[in-house]
């Protein structure tokens, strides 16, 4: 397993880190202005929140009574979205499903711009970001273990570092062309399924731990959450595993097959967990059913979340339905469209109708609506587009190293043969 | 997606023709991506000047000691005088030994006249457009608690047959959810039972603001707009100071008047005698009495805060 | 065989996320009680509670000649004259403006005729100072005398800790108008204007 005459790491890595810098930066008309759109789309989203900073928070929609909206809602969506990877490297390490290797790294990748993209989200949600040091343990005060935020900080930015390591190191031995070391990346990717689990249940903690708003102290907020993020997660990789494949990345059916398959599962859980919810808190009829009347029926004329909701379960509905059909994951663009479909309805679900209904009514029962302003939207379409920049960025750096198209020209000679796709991960 | 022809394995790339344009167009791409993104983020700079470094790296208040703190004090004296105009005088009172803060409301004698929303406005110099007070003053039905049938913007004569007036703050709870779920500390528990939030440590990410059972906190959503000739220059630096954008605040039970021996401003507003303050741990206290010969409630009992303000009824 | 190191490693992870787990659990659900350990601070009365009484004797509002308000002590006209026995008997056209609703008291019930109408009197009989009307009122009004001596009725102003500085109360009367006591209604002072709070009673 040892290389002969191994170049050193510190010039490889330079390398590694040149080439990536030059795949990024080249490509074809397409994916200029597809970067382009996106950066054009991320200053907007930067200039917005430079005006949110000067001016205060009083150019949001937000308020005493709802002081939580657009930003937190994107937030909790998605880190289920970075969550969603783990749904992935379980049949590709613990039951040694070769072929979901090749998909896992896609899942990763995402893993890593999800979390910047809650990081960013947080940020934004700041009144003060210039005091973000005060949230960094022994040079500021950190709150640990009391606050569930100080737990969100170290899962996600834990999570990063485990998934920007995995794929790091993957990435960059495959660029020398070796076989990477289990020791490196074999430990950190177990932890990653776990500390996936614990990043959205530590967000979804965040809320129900909170005796003040019934709305979210609910023990079901846990596993609801976990669910709709392995439903939302794989639906976004499945779409993102089909155009990989469009640009020269082998994949074969088969993940997509499996991630399906899994979907046909948590679907229905996501389902049945919002009809428990439902259920509990109509049938007792206290005044928890306000919050959810407000919902799903309107509260005393005020009815600004109702399309959204019913358009998200009929979405989720029907996309569950289009995923249990056998053949469904045959059929692309059928699969799609319901990839799509759930998608968007698990964003509204989770985000605006799971964050605003925990605040109306207020806690002393006022009824007071949200409306995302337009420096709102702005910044949350930045922040989506600076996501997507990433990832788009990732994939260009990752599908050529991968496939063996690029390679460190100082190291050792490459492997006689170009690799086949399951030996990308390297022997079990 | 096909590979331009000149991009080789090789990070050399001489000899391929045509990438000197392209390379051209990148730089020039990337020049204007770096003048955009700065054109973007631009009033971050203005916003900048008004900070100062002493601000940005000042320590939280329970780690500074006596001479940071008097310091401190100097320089959001000095800083307020020049925005607006006023000389204040802030001070840091410090809890008195052996006295536990306690407040009872009078249900029976509270008319709604919302005198103590008022002088809590002006006392704490609160922002005058959005008429902000840390009292929020609820008509309710008789015979029900039920706060969905409360109304907090009511505006005719008081008191109406029919119903009764519950006068809503912070209750400077033991077991106090905003506490909690502070990341940074930025919310405390004092000795003397206030709960106080530092304006200069807070991070503004209102997770308190989600977690507080009874509307109690507020946000800076923007810079507090008070005319000079209204500001209040009796401050201090946990309670009435004028607080900057973009960080959480709440009542203090006026500790820069109680710490002092003082009755809270909403107190002395009263005009029924509806509020009755004082020290838990003394026995004589008027708090003690109402305590010990009135039926009293809490709000949301059943959430566990155990609030120390207290409502009780005559009859 | 490296087919058994990864599980070996993997069950190491679990170990230790279930012992992460366990430590977590035992930090959450520790009791949040203070302990309050210190000698109770006792203020010491040397400060006075001032009373604000309305002084002089008992009078009535009349319109001088310049237009102003001039009081009229009760007995420049009742020293000689004898009130009638109920305020509502035709012809008490001088005390214009009074409205006597006190359930069935009159005027004799508390303005002491031995006095010549300058003082009060108790329920026996007794004349007591104008000065000391609170007594009187306190004679029916028990509950809410014995709420105001213990500062729980009629508000006051000024310092909780009466080692520190004084206090003022007000009088019965300065809130309750004695001839008409219930308390009147009021405009209360403005609503709140918050954010995206739309002035709607929306409840119900």
């Amino acid at each position: 397993m040892a290389d002969p005459a191994p170049t050193g790491h510190i010039r490889a890595y330079l390398g590694f880190l040149h080439t990536a810098f030059r795949l990024a930066t080249e490509g074809g008309i397409a994916y200029f202005a597809w970067m382009t759109v996106l950066t054009a789309i991320a200053l907007v989203g930067a200039n917005a929140w430079a005006h949110q900073v000067a001016q205060g928070m009083a150019i949001t929609g937000m308020s005493d009574h709802v002081s939580w909206g657009l930003y937190i809602a994107n937030f909790t969506f998605l880190v289920g979205l970075a969550a969603a990877a783990v749904m992935m490297v379980i049949p590709a390490y613990i039951y040694h499903d070769h072929e979901m290797h090749d998909a896992t790294i896609i899942g990763e990748l995402l893993a890593i711009a999800a979390i910047i993209m809650c990081l960013l989200f947080v940020t934004a949600d700041l009144g003060r970001p210039e005091r973000f040091w005060h949230l960094i343990p022994f040079l500021g005060r950190f709150n640990f273990p009391l606050s569930l935020l100080t737990w969100d900080v170290i899962v996600l930015n834990g999570y990063l570092l485990l998934n920007l390591h995995i794929c790091g190191y993957l990435l960059y031995m495959r660029y020398r062309g070796q076989i990477p070391d289990s020791r490196w990346f074999k430990p950190f990717v177990y932890l990653s399924i776990i500390w996936a689990f614990s990043i959205h249940t530590v967000t979804a903690f965040l809320y129900c731990g909170l005796g003040g708003r019934p709305f979210w102290n609910s023990a079901v907020l846990g596993p609801r959450f976990l669910a709709s993020a392995f439903v939302a997660g794989p639906a976004f990789i499945i779409i993102a595993l089909q155009v990989v494949r469009r640009f020269g990345y082998p994949l074969g059916q088969r993940p997509i097959d499996l991630l399906v398959r899994i979907i046909r599962i948590t679907c229905l859980i996501n389902l049945f967990l919002f009809g428990c919810e439902v259920f509990t808190i109509l049938y007792t009829g206290s005044s928890h059913l306000a919050a959810l009347q407000y919902l799903l029926f309107g509260l005393h004329g005020k009815h600004a979340l109702v399309p959204w909701i019913w358009s998200a379960i009929a979405m989720n509905i029907i996309a569950a339905i289009v995923f249990l059909q056998p053949g469904s994951s045959r059929r692309p663009w059928l699969l799609n469209i319901a990839c799509v479909l759930t998608f968007v309805g698990i964003w509204i679900e989770k985000g605006m109708g799971l964050i605003i209904p925990g605040f109306v009514p207020s806690t002393l029962h006022e009824i007071v609506e949200y409306f995302p302003s337009a420096a709102e939207w702005k910044i949350t379409a930045g922040i989506w587009a600076f996501g997507l920049l990433v990832y788009t960025v990732a994939l260009k750096i990752a599908i050529p190293v991968l496939t063996g198209k690029v390679r460190c020209p100082q190291c050792a000679p490459p492997l006689s043969e170009p690799p086949t796709a399951p030996a990308i991960h390297g022997p079990t | 997606m096909s590979e331009h022809p000149c991009e080789c394995g090789n990070d050399d790339s001489s000899g391929c023709s045509g990438t000197t344009r392209r390379n051209l167009l990148k730089a020039a791409g990337a020049t204007l991506g770096a003048g955009a993104f700065a054109a973007a983020i631009a009033p971050l700079t203005t916003w900048a000047k008004d900070i100062s470094l002493d601000q940005f790296l000042q320590q939280h208040y329970r780690e500074m000691d006596e001479d940071d703190l008097a310091f401190v004090l100097d320089r959001l004296e000095r800083e307020t005088k020049a925005k607006h105009g006023v000389d204040v005088d802030i001070t840091a009172p410090k809890p008195i030994p052996g006295v536990q803060f306690g407040y009872a409301l009078n249900l029976s004698i509270c008319i709604g006249c919302r005198r103590c929303a008022e002088a809590c406005h002006e006392e704490n110099n609160h922002d005058r457009a959005s008429h902000n007070s840390y009292i929020r003053v609820l008509e309710m039905d008789q015979g029900s608690f039920d706060m969905a049938k409360g109304n907090a913007t009511y505006d005719h004569p008081v008191p109406q047959p029919g119903k009764f007036y519950m006068p809503v703050q912070c209750q400077h709870c033991e077991n106090a959810p905003c506490v909690k779920v502070c990341p940074v500390e930025a919310t405390w528990h004092e000795d003397d039972g206030i709960v106080v939030v530092d304006y200069d440590w807070c991070i503004g990410c209102r997770y308190c603001e989600a977690a507080c059972p009874y509307h109690a906190r507020r946000f800076n959503w923007q810079e507090p707009q008070i005319p000079p000739e209204d500001i209040n220059p009796v401050q201090s630096y946990l309670s009435n100071r004028i607080r900057p954008q973009g960080v959480m605040e709440k009542c203090t039970f006026c500790l820069h008047k109680t710490r002092n021996g003082e009755l809270p401003a909403c107190l002395e507003a009263c005009p029924t005698g509806a509020r009755v303050f004082g020290n838990l741990l003394d026995p004589e206290s008027e708090i003690r009495w109402v305590l010990a010969n009135k039926r009293i409630y809490v709000l949301k009992e059943e959430l566990g805060t155990r609030p120390r303000f207290f409502y009780f009824f005559d009859k | 065989m490296p087919a058994h190191s990864p599980r070996r490693g993997s069950v190491w992870v679990w170990l230790i996320a279930i012992l992460a787990l366990i430590g977590l659990a035992a930090v959450l659900l520790r009791s949040d009680r203070r302990e309050i350990v210190m000698p109770p601070y006792h203020a010491l009365a040397i400060y006075d509670v001032e009373i604000l009484h309305r002084g002089g004797k008992p009078a009535v509002l009349a319109t001088g000649a310049d237009g102003k308000p001039v009081p009229i002590a009760c007995s420049t006209c009742h020293s000689t004259a004898t009130p009638p026995a109920h305020p509502d008997t035709p012809g008490v056209i001088f005390h214009q403006g009074l409205a006597v609703r006190h359930g069935g008291l009159t005027c004799t019930s508390c303005h002491d005729a031995g006095s010549a109408y300058d003082g009060l009197r108790l329920a026996d009989s007794r004349p007591i100072a104008y000065s000391e009307s609170m007594r009187l009122c306190s004679q029916c009004h028990g509950p809410q005398a014995r709420d105001y001596a213990a500062g729980a009725h009629g508000g006051m102003m000024g310092f909780w800790d009466l080692s520190k500085g004084g206090r003022q109360r007000h009088a019965c009367t300065t809130c309750h108008d004695p001839h008409s006591p219930a308390y009147p209604h009021v405009r209360p002072a403005p609503r709140p204007n918050d954010r995206f709070l739309i002035d709607e009673h929306s409840h119900e």
